[in-house]
């Protein structure tokens, strides 16, 4: 590796405490968002343990709340925003054909506070009352005046992850607006492009407003406000507005990403191109725009007038067309395409058939007075994880599969690949969708202990658990046995797929496109 | 690099306009504070002051031929378990005619051996007739600080607008006491 | 093979096959309809939507499993080129909002069925707190608080776990067939959620402010929930149980119950050491050692420890019951004054002051704990 000016060689730390190549700071991103699998996994697998069986075994209570506030941070904010930037980081340039992003020192320091804030946020386990212990969703006044002294440096953890996605997201928009290659209209971007976009705009619009919300938790912590305390003339739900009108949107942050992901890997695996690519964009900012009018229908018990419960369900359900018209459209691709299913498309074809699963259950909980059923229970945490683990992390796979040969200039393990894939499927499926029965059952969540009535399912989640744990494994010794013995890859990779990234060399060169390809 | 000058400034004035837009939005945040305060008094969620006189609501009832009819009221209190005060209305249930001035008194009684400095936060249900019924003078207008030991009866003088909808025959008046000032005794 | 997708569909065919709705039954599929009219109505709809979406994936799963069989390539498909069509696009975004309709409107009627303020029978206030609820008969005086009765021994499993377990409560809510019951939520502390099952009902209970719900329960029973909103530590601890009685049953237990005064009594002839350490322990164990822990060592900072405790050894045995009476503001220690009375404050305080080495040789009595009662 060679110092893009002066072409002397530079030193590892150098190279990536200092890196402002995209492709370097993508691999940093992809790095750190598997390390915090691991993490968040982990946190997920005690919880999964102490759940096995009634009784407590391994965790008292208020540590038990406080993996499961850890488990949902770290996965939130450590690994799936992080992947999705990531592959936002290698994919867009070479998408573009452009030679970098158009802030590469600022792309740098997006990357470098990262782990900076999740070591904060991690540290606040071993801080005098323990870590954060209300949940990622930090209800008032639970996280405010009743929380441990430690929650003061997670506001500040969560400013700084805000602050990365920020930044991440002007420098994503500044460079697709400015830094396509001549020819390449609107209406020519790579599906993966729009989405991305789309997702720096919501981005852009939701990450301060969850600055201001925890900032306004560290005023009534610290300085005497009101905000959410009745006391002073503040309300409880009013937490729960400010923070859903970031936290709705911020799903579909999770989700777009991966439906650019299965928008370029279904087309390339059919053969055939991408069925409706405009109304693939027109879906994609349909969501975004409808994913700003439906926070309420997180919350339906907590006291909101009727009328207001009425609107939320509507425009939620709404957005079940927008989505739907995606799944219909990647079916329309596949028809009568030439199908191969190469671990890239096990994924996408696996998150196509559990992402609509998810997405049932969506719509039920859309519907107001049924979610007075739903809501707090584990037909909720089943529907949720659906749609992002088997749903997003699957998608996200599937980019890395895809992609991963064009990064490194080596082949992945298949055999290894159709195993993970395997896998994780099923094992995923016997850990959630028995979650899906508890919850209409009665069981809420966030508690560590349950009635006996509960205890068979939950036997069986938790044994799922370990299984899809464990099976991730996979894919960490496949991508390191890629990166040391894989096979030589081509330019092409795929032979199905079409786009500028695949006009390169495998790996691509440093500044990836030195002079900007004509598009016609 | 590979861009020009112009190309330079430009690429700048997008950021900074994203960054802008990112500021904008971190200030709206904060905004949606008394946007959720107007909401709430436009839709009488817990009203502190309020605007209209009695005469005004009434002169605009008989100008709509609305019939005046009883309301029954409920008054609840919650105090803080911590907090020992006894706090209650002296009666739990009147019968208000819409268009009628009413008052109801709370007796409160700091027990504990020092002053103690409270606020009482209102919360009227169901949430639709909130903003009919119409508080003209209240104790949770203002802080009510007791010597230890010292009791007091508290007015609330009230009237239930005679545009309440048919359809909300009981009102419930639910008064919360939260301490403001408790030195450690 | 069964694949991953295949398995979610056929698990889906097999719940709607093999519904069943006893209360509360291992392997349980499926929503109870409940026991009120807003349950039925909420089964009914759970289950209108689950037919529409069981339909949609029929026609969704069917495609991508004839996809996927029919142009594999390793079987010789040749990809056609197609690759738009806006008629069908129109097709499948109308298509789908008209089944969103025909789920919205039901699902509005019964929304509007649940706004509902005709006059009530009965009011309760119910009133969350960490970690039990406070239930309150506005109109017939009776009041009285409800903890989760099973033994702390059996949370590690040192003790066999009874059929109820963590679903019961030493004092349920006790409410009419037939009638309309209204109820005021509210909270102590933080955000708690009072969540009933069987009767379709859950409202979230906001401190500082009044909620309300209602329902109509039509058959006599037991009715099991669990708070449903995260309240801290023992969020998993604070059951309710409601017993559903016929109206002479609820008015005789309403006059059994409301005679019930937190009298004052003489101190009972019984009132040894070896007697009150004995019910002390009992109690302690199962109104403080969630916190404070069997052996009295709490978990400091948030649970202070009693054993050696300077209030608790201390010389001013006052200071130990005012505490106990009236709680820490700021703190998760509760003012017991309310839900128990003499003679168990007595023996609790009696057990902490001699229990763990403590040995300070004190008998409270009941005479001396109203002493500090306002």
């Amino acid at each position: 590796m060679t110092d893009s000016q002066t072409h002397k060689p530079v030193t590892f730390f150098k190279r990536w405490f200092f890196a402002t190549n995209h492709k370097d700071i993508g691999t940093l991103y992809l790095c750190f968002s598997l390390m915090n699998l691991f993490v968040g996994g982990s946190l997920a697998l005690i919880i999964r343990a102490e759940l096995f069986q009634p009784g407590l075994q391994l965790v008292d209570p208020n540590l038990f709340n406080t993996l499961v506030t850890m488990h949902g941070l770290v996965m939130v904010f450590g690994v799936l925003m992080p992947a999705a930037v990531g592959l936002a980081n290698w994919q867009i340039p070479l998408m573009i054909g452009a030679p970098d992003m158009a802030l590469p020192r600022l792309n740098n320091l997006s990357f470098w506070i990262l782990p900076f804030a999740v070591m904060l946020l991690g540290s606040t386990i071993f801080m005098d009352g323990g870590g954060p212990n209300f949940g990622w969703t930090m209800y008032a006044p639970l996280s405010t005046t009743f929380a441990p002294p430690s929650t003061d440096f997670m506001i500040f953890s969560i400013h700084l992850l805000g602050l990365s996605s920020i930044m991440g997201a002007i420098n994503i928009i500044t460079t697709i607006w400015r830094m396509r290659a001549p020819g390449m209209t609107w209406m020519k971007l790579p599906i993966f492009v729009w989405t991305w976009l789309v997702t720096a705009f919501l981005l852009l619009v939701i990450m301060p407003v969850l600055a201001g919300v925890v900032t306004m938790m560290l005023a009534d912590r610290n300085f005497g406000t009101s905000f959410f305390d009745a006391a002073g003339g503040g309300d409880p739900v009013l937490f729960q507005h400010v923070f859903w009108f970031f936290g709705h949107p911020e799903v579909y942050v999770l989700a777009l990403p991966a439906f650019g992901v299965i928008s370029q890997v279904i087309p390339t695996f059919s053969r055939k191109p991408l069925f409706g690519y405009r109304f693939m964009v027109y879906a994609t900012v349909s969501i975004a725009f409808l994913a700003m009018i439906v926070w309420a229908h997180h919350m339906f018990t907590s006291g909101i007038p009727y009328r207001a419960q009425q609107f939320f369900m509507y425009s939620t359900m709404l957005i079940a067309v927008p989505t739907g018209i995606k799944v219909f459209n990647w079916l329309a691709t596949m028809f009568r395409g030439s199908l191969s299913f190469e671990t890239p498309m096990l994924f996408a074809t696996g998150f196509l058939a559990l992402f609509t699963f998810g997405g049932f259950t969506g719509v039920m909980t859309a519907v107001a007075p049924a979610d007075i059923q739903y809501q707090d229970s584990y037909f909720v945490v089943a529907h949720f994880h659906y749609v992002l683990v088997s749903g997003v992390l699957f998608a996200l796979m599937s980019g890395v599969y895809y992609w991963l040969p064009k990064w490194s200039g080596k082949m992945y393990n298949e055999r290894l690949g159709q195993w993970h894939f395997w896998l994780s499927a099923i094992s995923v499926n016997i850990l959630f969708l028995p979650q899906h029965f508890l919850g209409l059952a009665g069981m809420p969540r966030r508690i560590p202990d349950y009635a006996l009535q509960f205890a068979d399912f939950n036997a069986v989640s938790s044994v799922g658990a370990m299984i899809f744990g464990f099976t991730q494994l996979l894919l960490l010794y496949n991508v390191i046995h890629t990166l040391r013995h894989g096979q030589k890859a081509t330019g092409q990779v795929w032979d199905g797929a079409v786009g500028l990234e695949w006009t390169l060399p495998s790996p691509p060169p440093h500044h990836s496109f030195q002079t900007p390809p004509r598009i016609d | 690099m590979h861009e020009v000058n112009s190309d330079q400034q430009q690429t700048r004035r997008l950021s900074l306009s994203l960054a802008l837009v990112a500021v904008l939005m971190f200030g709206f945040g904060f905004a949606l504070v008394p946007l959720y305060d107007t909401l709430c008094r436009i839709l009488g969620i817990n009203v502190k002051v309020e605007q209209v006189t009695l005469a005004q609501i009434n002169a605009a009832a008989d100008a709509q031929q609305v019939l005046a009819r009883d309301v029954r009221i409920e008054l609840v209190t919650t105090v803080s378990e911590q907090l020992d005060w006894s706090f209650y209305p002296l009666v739990k249930t009147l019968s208000a005619t819409t268009g009628d001035s009413n008052k109801v008194l709370f007796y409160a009684k700091n027990n504990t051996d020092h002053a103690v400095t409270v606020q009482a936060i209102p919360s009227i249900t169901p949430t639709p007739g909130a903003k009919y019924l119409r508080k003209i003078q209240c104790f949770c207008f203002e802080r009510q600080t007791l010597q230890p030991g010292e009791s007091v009866k508290m007015p609330v003088v009230f009237y239930v607008d005679p545009a309440l909808p048919e359809q909300y025959q009981t009102l419930t008046l639910a008064y919360a006491l939260f301490v403001v000032e408790d030195p450690p005794g | 093979m069964v694949t991953g997708r295949h398995s979610a569909f056929s698990a889906l065919c097999a719940g709607l096959l093999l519904m069943t709705h006893p209360a509360l039954a291992d392997w349980q599929l499926n929503l109870s309809p409940g026991v009120t009219p807003i349950s039925h109505d909420v089964y009914d709809l759970h289950m209108a939507v689950i037919a529409i979406c069981t339909g949609i994936a029929v026609v969704v799963y069917g495609m991508l499993a004839f996809i996927i069989i029919r142009y594999r390539r390793s079987k010789g498909a040749v990809a056609a080129h197609f690759s738009d069509n806006n008629k069908v696009e129109i097709v499948w975004t109308v298509v789908p909002f008209l089944l969103l309709c025909a789920i919205a409107v039901p699902a509005t009627r019964v929304l509007f069925d649940m706004d509902d303020y005709d006059a009530a029978d009965v009011t309760i206030k119910i009133t969350g707190h960490q970690w039990y609820w406070q239930y309150q008969y506005l109109d017939q005086g009776v009041e009285f608080y409800s903890n989760l009765s099973t033994p702390p021994a059996q949370f590690a499993g040192s003790a066999a776990r009874g059929e109820w377990y963590l679903l019961e409560v030493d004092r349920p809510l006790v409410l009419p067939v037939g009638k309309k019951v209204r109820f005021l939520v509210t909270s102590n502390d933080v955000i708690h959620s009072w969540w009933v099952p069987q009767l379709g009902v859950k409202r979230d209970a906001i401190p500082g402010f009044v909620h309300e719900a209602w329902t109509r329960i039509e058959k006599p029973g037991t009715y099991r929930g669990q708070c449903a909103e995260l309240c801290g530590v023992h969020h998993a601890y604070m059951p309710i149980v409601v017993e559903a009685v016929s109206e002479s049953q609820f008015a005789d237990w309403i006059h059994d119950t409301a005679v019930q005064a937190r009298a004052t009594r003489n101190t009972p002839s019984d009132w040894t050491m070896e007697h009150t350490l004995q019910r002390g322990s009992a109690l302690y164990a199962a109104h403080c050692a969630a916190c404070h822990k069997e052996n009295g060592r709490g978990r400091p900072p948030l649970f202070p420890a009693l054993q050696g405790s300077s209030i608790v050894v201390g010389t001013e045995v006052s200071r130990h019951i005012k505490l106990v009476l009236y709680g820490v503001p700021g703190t998760a220690m509760q003012a017991f004054a309310p839900q128990l009375d003499d003679e168990e404050l007595a023996a609790i305080i009696t057990w902490e002051r001699n229990a763990w080495g403590n040995n300070t040789g004190d008998l409270v009595t009941p005479a001396d704990v109203q002493a500090l009662r306002r």
